[in-house]
């Protein structure tokens, strides 16, 4: 179902500091078969016969309307990239290749989900909320930002949710790291789902390494890398397993948290 | 319809006939069957797989690639599974493809590249063998066998001795001299030269004041380096009697024309596949239709036009002596 296809922007929306919604129309099949954790790989050069960036940038999806085929691709201003994508305009049209790499997995009898997310983090997750809702899940999602403006403004997230935020100035929620927040809820939650930078994740591991309870959540999580081809031939993404080096756009983005060595 | 097909080694009674010489480079397009998901690739003239060593190789640590202007590094540190895992798990695919797939072999030591050739002369599904002398980013072997003539020779010929398939050598653009090390290998019995491999290049993290790339350096592909690899190709042309096939920053039908019109008799798509992965297929329709717009029923009518001296080799092979006065009068390197 993988494919590269031109994908028509309906709307960019601000969505805090340095950041943009972009709403774009998805071929149907992308739009409906599409699982959270899948990445879209785009071409951020001004056209097809200019290759300056060169690269594609993966992002995730945020939200995806099966009824509409439309998609919600969140975008943080870290680069030339992603430069060139805030700025696009509704009648504009990106390249797209997608969808690319593994999902989460949520297993029938994980009924209370724990998520974490780190900045754009939250894009998968959000979309892993809109798949366990309907199934009956209850969802606990903990945000983190450096500040309060850089939060996704609450009108993207299902309502049916319970959001805790926290910034790392306290200007918003909790004053420190999203990590923070967790202890209450593991004994509480089925499993724990989390997206964000790489020290995030290490906080998450101490946090769930330090827990004294009766069970400990199985814990996967989506990994930001930067990517060359997305296809899995270029090994530029790689992260170590326990099973050697995995390439994050094929074996990933989403591991068991336990697979890895870091 | 004009006929695309041609023979990269018309030296070698076991030939390498193409059918159309849009191949994919090594390290780009994976063992092929990663894109055949998403493409045709049978309609590529040939496939060269991810470089392959004796045993299997971890690769260097992250961070492997840097993006650069219209370029990128890579240092990747030749990951992969080793010969003997890739002829079990891919040569019995390989054996029913239409297009040609040829193995990117590299190694530490001569007898690595012998141990390599003989067990790919066995192997069914193969079409030929692509040396890789000049691989920037490993610590022991690869690229230092191509910058030296007679070590580049010794790898050629100990190949050349393990096996009767079409024999490419890839050559190294990090060097004094690419026409010297061209000549030595072409005497040791490449069937075809392949060039250029990746320039080594840097970036640096001014934040953290570390290179980005852990192993410091890298090899640079892309759009920015086909100046450079152009030149080389022209250089080789006029230099050897047997094909060059030309390798960097090639993107576009226009990008391979100028190769063409340097000298080259095919070209490998590399880097450009990581952004568009039809590049090669667009390559190949856009070369089609030029053919077809200018009126010429075959590529051979522009290959190495663009040069100043005599014809680079088509299809028929001169003999020795041919070779050598060829080679006096061509060098241009001044």
């Amino acid at each position: 179902m993988t494919q590269i296809f031109t994908a028509p922007i309906i709307e960019n929306e601000p969505a805090g500091s340095g950041s943009v919604v972009l709403r774009v129309r998805l071929p149907h099949n992308v739009a409906t078969q599409t699982r959270a954790g899948q990445f879209v790989h785009i071409r951020t050069a001004e056209s097809a016969d200019q290759w300056d960036p060169l690269l594609r940038r993966p992002m995730s999806l945020l939200r995806v309307d099966p009824a509409t085929d439309e998609g919600l691709i969140l975008v943080q201003n870290v680069g030339r990239g992603s430069a060139w994508l805030l700025g696009r305009k509704p009648g504009e049209t990106l390249d797209l290749l997608a969808p690319l790499g593994s999902a989460f997995t949520v297993a029938g009898n994980q009924r209370h989900l724990l998520m974490v997310a780190g900045g754009v983090g939250i894009a998968p997750l959000v979309m892993l909320a809109d798949e366990e809702l309907p199934k009956g899940a209850e969802i606990v999602l903990l945000i983190g930002t450096q500040t309060a403006e850089k939060h996704l403004p609450l009108h993207y997230l299902p309502e049916q949710i319970e959001v805790i935020r926290a910034t790392d100035d306290g200007t918003l929620g909790h004053h420190g790291f999203v990590t923070d927040l967790m202890p209450e809820y593991l004994d509480w939650a089925d499993g724990i789902f989390a997206c964000g930078p790489n020290p995030m994740f290490r906080s998450l591991r101490a946090k769930v390494q330090q827990h004294r309870g009766v069970r400990t959540p199985p814990v996967q999580i989506c990994i930001e890398q930067q990517m060359g081809c997305g296809m899995g031939v270029c090994l530029g993404c790689v992260v170590e397993t326990k099973h050697g080096y995995e390439r994050t756009c094929t074996e990933g983005p989403v591991f068991a948290m336990e697979a890895l060595t870091w | 319809m004009v006929n695309l097909a041609t023979d990269l080694a018309p030296r070698n009674p076991r030939e390498l006939v193409v059918a159309n010489p849009i191949l994919v480079a090594s390290g780009t397009f994976g063992y092929g069957i990663e894109y055949a998901r998403i493409m045709g690739i049978q309609r590529l003239g040939g496939i060269v797989s991810k470089g392959t060593t004796l045993r299997p190789r971890k690769g260097n640590p992250m961070p492997r690639i840097a993006e650069t202007h219209a370029g990128m590094l890579n240092s990747i540190g030749l990951q992969n599974p080793g010969i003997h895992e890739t002829i079990r798990k891919y040569a019995p695919i390989w054996e029913r493809w239409q297009t040609k797939v040829l193995v990117n072999i590299s190694g530490e030591h001569v007898n690595d590249y012998a141990e390599m050739a003989r067990l790919l002369d066995e192997a069914p599904g193969i079409a030929g063998i692509e040396v890789n002398i000049s691989c920037p980013n490993v610590d022991v072997g690869g690229m230092q066998f191509g910058v030296d003539c007679v070590m580049a020779g010794e790898v050629t010929a100990a190949v050349r001795a393990n096996t009767t398939l079409p024999v490419l050598v890839k050559l190294s653009p990090n060097v004094t001299d690419i026409v010297a090390i061209a000549e030595s290998v072409v005497g040791a019995g490449a069937d075809a030269i392949t060039l250029i491999n990746t320039l080594k290049g840097m970036r640096i993290d001014t934040k953290r004041r570390r290179p980005i790339l852990t192993t410091g350096g890298g090899g640079l592909s892309g759009p920015a380096v086909k100046p450079i690899a152009l030149w080389m190709t022209a250089q080789v042309a006029q230099s050897v009697a047997v094909p060059v096939i030309g390798i960097g920053g090639i993107a576009t039908t226009e990008d391979a024309l100028e190769f063409f019109m340097a000298g080259a008799t095919a070209v490998q798509v590399g880097t450009a596949s990581f952004v568009n992965p039809h590049a090669a297929l667009d390559v190949l329709d856009g070369l089609a239709a030029w053919l077809d717009a200018e009126g010429l029923d075959s590529l051979n009518e522009i290959i190495g036009v663009a040069l100043p001296g005599p014809m680079p080799l088509r299809t028929t092979a001169p003999n020795a002596a041919d070779e050598a006065d060829l080679v006096a009068m061509l060098r241009t390197d001044d």
